[in-house]
């Protein structure tokens, strides 16, 4: 696997960066298919990164965008440091969803050309990234959006209806953020429909997949793992 | 089968002219029948049946498949005109298409110019036609990369190699022992190879993913359209009648409303057999039998004449006597629309005619429109339709002026029962006494227009009393002791009166309740 940053341009002017993990072998001759992996509330850190390696191991280019570049480029944040984690909300409550889809668009057009794609884009987020992957997976042409614990798709769903692509979202039922009956609204909503797949986890809360954080659940977020590998593979292959 | 005897027929005739006459002006006895011819005729008819279609057409992206498949619209219109020349030759087909008509009461005798549709000879064809945008190719040449399944790669922009981002270009970096070292990433090179395009200054074009073309729009891709076409069979009918051989009312007749003749067995139809036409056409040929004659009656010794004809004794061109019959009525009902005179007098005059008087009964018992179809069923034939209307709207009119000083009168005594009742409420200490155990002003509003709708029903009560009673004095000697009677004419224009007036007098009472120091009503702008 080798990695390597990608300058990517806004829509608007100006530019962010986006870390990228290429797994092995993959050349123009044996393109492989495309993750974009979105972030928490905490930055590209090395939580993120770790998930892009992992996807590249699983055989897909993954990138990571740095989605808070207009506030504040390159950021970092722990969410086991007070500060780093009060910080990581400031950031939050500056960060303008619209503008985030954006460059989510700009960077699944980005990837879609790269010399090792087969042009078979997907994503996958994390919290605020879950609800952006929804996002994405109502207004863009990507081809599989995967979700773990978003927050907020509840006030979204009328969006919905334009979902082109797959979607799969990890739902945990204890989940802080979001509270049981704005997870039974997206189960009526989205449950049943052919191109969307939803997986419950009794018990576990917010970011249980998170290595290091306080929830983390190591046979849950295995299980959800294996759903979401699959699940690419199926689409993007 | 045998047609009905003329003679007969003409007693009938009799009887209906006696029934149009006695009281008009006339008594039964003195309509007779003066002269009568009658015979029984034969005629024969032929209803031509042609055969039409209609097609609908419906496009569908895509190849799809609904009835029979055919190679292209040429075909198409030839595969309809041959199933449609089948169709009249096809005995069974010819079958059930002439059954349509023979099947019913009529027999589709007379029939001209109807359509009928023939759902079950309904049939279902598809075409496929290539997309005229991509000629079939169901794809396009990209608009982005012209076909040529590159871009440029916006990374290095088509340079192949960009700065090092370690040495940021530089070459070197600094090392812990804060001296210049030549930068690990790129050697010193200062560039390294472009990551998005891998040294080769293009990428794959995002639009078609480097397959040079996208789908063609219009046809989603698929290159071609189904067009669906439903073939709808229906046929025309066309009447024909040797005219010479029967009497000029009797064509008229059976052209107006010959399929209603044959149904309700005015003529008889010795035959309805279906034939084929020289050209192969189809058609029902008709054999019909009636009995025709003529007719003269007299009519307190003048002469009318009638034709006669069908087995039900219709009388034909027979032109309307009643209005010369009943004139001296129809003047007395003039002048009673007009108020000329003593209305109940000249309404009673009026009613010595029985039409006049059966058309007052009417126009207090129903409304204009069915005092006219109940007029008219009575009278069918000897009047004009306009004069029956005129006769309708002069009866509404005279009992509208008998009634007219009695509504008045009964507007107002029923004004002074609501200057009573409401006076009685507000200018004594029962309003304040009432209004203090209301917690809004919202009751107290609705107390008030609660008032002031039944003072006007009252009022309305009393006008109604008032008419009726002058109307059962013009036309009481007409109605049965059980008649149930509508509200005499204009009493609903003089109820609205009555309304109003209860809404003023609650106005003015409410004025006087300010200047004696009573209770007024909340809702009552002081100021």
């Amino acid at each position: 696997m080798t990695n390597t940053t990608l300058t990517i341009p806004a829509k608007n002017g100006g530019s962010f960066d986006a870390y990228v993990a290429m797994p092995e072998g993959v050349s123009p001759d044996n393109p492989a298919p495309c993750v974009i992996v979105i972030q928490e509330i905490f930055g590209v850190n090395n939580g993120l990164r770790g998930k892009c390696n992992w996807l590249a191991s699983q055989g897909f280019i993954a990138i990571a965008p740095d989605l808070f570049w207009r506030v504040e480029p390159k950021i970092e944040l722990s969410d086991q440091i007070p500060e780093q984690l009060q910080r990581a909300f400031d950031l939050f409550g500056q960060f303008d969803i619209d503008k985030g889809i954006e460059d989510l668009k700009q960077t699944l057009h980005t990837i879609k050309g790269h010399a090792n794609s087969n042009g078979n884009v997907g994503c996958l987020g994390y919290c605020l990234g879950g609800k952006l992957a929804y996002l994405l997976a109502c207004h863009s042409d990507v081809k599989a959006s995967i979700g773990y614990y978003g927050v907020g798709i509840e006030n979204l769903l009328a969006d919905a209806k334009s979902i082109k692509g797959k979607l799969m979202l990890h739902i945990a039922e204890k989940d802080g953020f979001v509270p049981p009956e704005a997870q039974t609204q997206i189960r009526q909503t989205l449950g049943g429909r052919d191109n969307i797949v939803l997986h419950s986890y009794p018990d576990m809360d917010h970011a249980f997949t998170r290595e290091g954080g306080d929830n983390y659940d190591a046979g849950n977020a295995e299980i959800a793992d294996s759903h979401s590998i699959l699940f690419l593979k199926e689409n993007l292959s | 089968m045998c047609s009905a005897d003329p003679k007969e027929l003409a007693k009938k005739s009799l009887m209906i002219m006696r029934e149009l006459c006695d009281g008009n002006g006339a008594t039964a006895d003195s309509v007779q029948i003066k002269e009568a011819r009658g015979e029984v005729l034969d005629m024969q008819g032929i209803t031509h049946i042609e055969l039409t279609h209609i097609t609908e057409q419906e496009r569908k992206v895509g190849k799809h498949i609904q009835g029979a498949l055919l190679p292209n619209a040429q075909m198409l219109g030839a595969e309809i005109a041959q199933t449609i020349a089948k169709m009249g030759k096809n005995d069974e087909s010819r079958k059930v298409i002439t059954g349509k008509l023979l099947n019913r009461t009529d027999k589709g005798f007379s029939s001209h110019g109807e359509e009928i549709n023939l759902p079950e000879f309904g049939i279902e064809y598809t075409t496929h036609e290539p997309c005229g945008s991509c000629q079939g190719q169901g794809g396009a040449t990209c608009k982005r990369c012209n076909g040529r399944c590159q871009e440029t790669c916006t990374q290095c922009h088509a340079k192949t190699m960009i700065p090092c981002r370690k040495c940021s270009g530089n070459g070197f970096t600094m090392g812990q022992d804060n001296k210049q070292q030549k930068c690990n990433f790129c050697f010193g090179h200062r560039q390294v190879a472009c990551p998005l395009c891998q040294k080769r200054g293009t990428i794959k074009c995002r639009i078609c993913n480097g397959a040079g073309k996208t789908k063609c729009d219009p046809c989603k891709g698929s290159g071609a359209f189904s067009v669906f076409t439903k073939l709808k069979i229906a046929i025309k009918t066309l009447f024909e009648m040797d005219r010479t051989s029967v009497p000029a009312p009797v064509v008229y007749a059976i052209e107006n409303s010959g399929d209603k003749l044959v149904a309700q067995k005015h003529i008889d139809l010795i035959s309805a057999e279906s034939v084929r036409r020289e050209d192969g056409g189809m058609a029902i040929h008709y054999k019909a039998r009636f009995p025709y004659g003529d007719l003269v009656f007299s009519v307190n010794g003048k002469p009318i004449t009638a034709h006669l004809f069908g087995n039900r004794g219709k009388m034909l061109k027979l032109k309307p006597f009643l209005e010369d019959m009943i004139e001296p009525g129809l003047e007395h009902l003039g002048r009673a629309a007009q108020g000329d005179g003593r209305v109940a007098n000249l309404i009673k005059k009026a009613s010595q005619y029985k039409l006049i008087a059966s058309a007052l009964l009417f126009v207090s018992s129903m409304p204009k429109k069915k005092a006219f179809m109940a007029l008219k069923r009575k009278y069918p034939m000897g009047i004009s339709n306009d004069a029956v209307m005129q006769i309708i709207k002069q009866s509404d009119q005279a009992l509208g002026n008998v009634t007219r000083k009695p509504r008045y009168m009964g507007l107002g005594a029923g004004l002074i029962v609501t200057v009573l009742l409401i006076g009685g409420l507000l200018l004594t200490k029962t309003y304040a006494a009432i209004i203090v155990k209301m917690p809004h002003l919202i009751f107290e509003i609705i107390l008030s227009t609660g008032l002031v709708a039944l003072c006007g029903y009252l009022t309305t009560i009393i006008i109604k009393k008032f008419a009726d009673k002058a109307r059962s004095q013009a036309i009481g000697h007409l109605m049965a002791a059980n008649t149930k009677m509508v509200a005499p004419a204009k009493t609903r224009t003089s109820g609205l009166y009555a309304y109003i007036g209860a809404a003023i007098i609650l106005l003015i009472i409410s004025e006087i309740t300010r200047h004696v120091g009573l209770a007024t009503p909340a809702w009552y702008p002081i100021k």
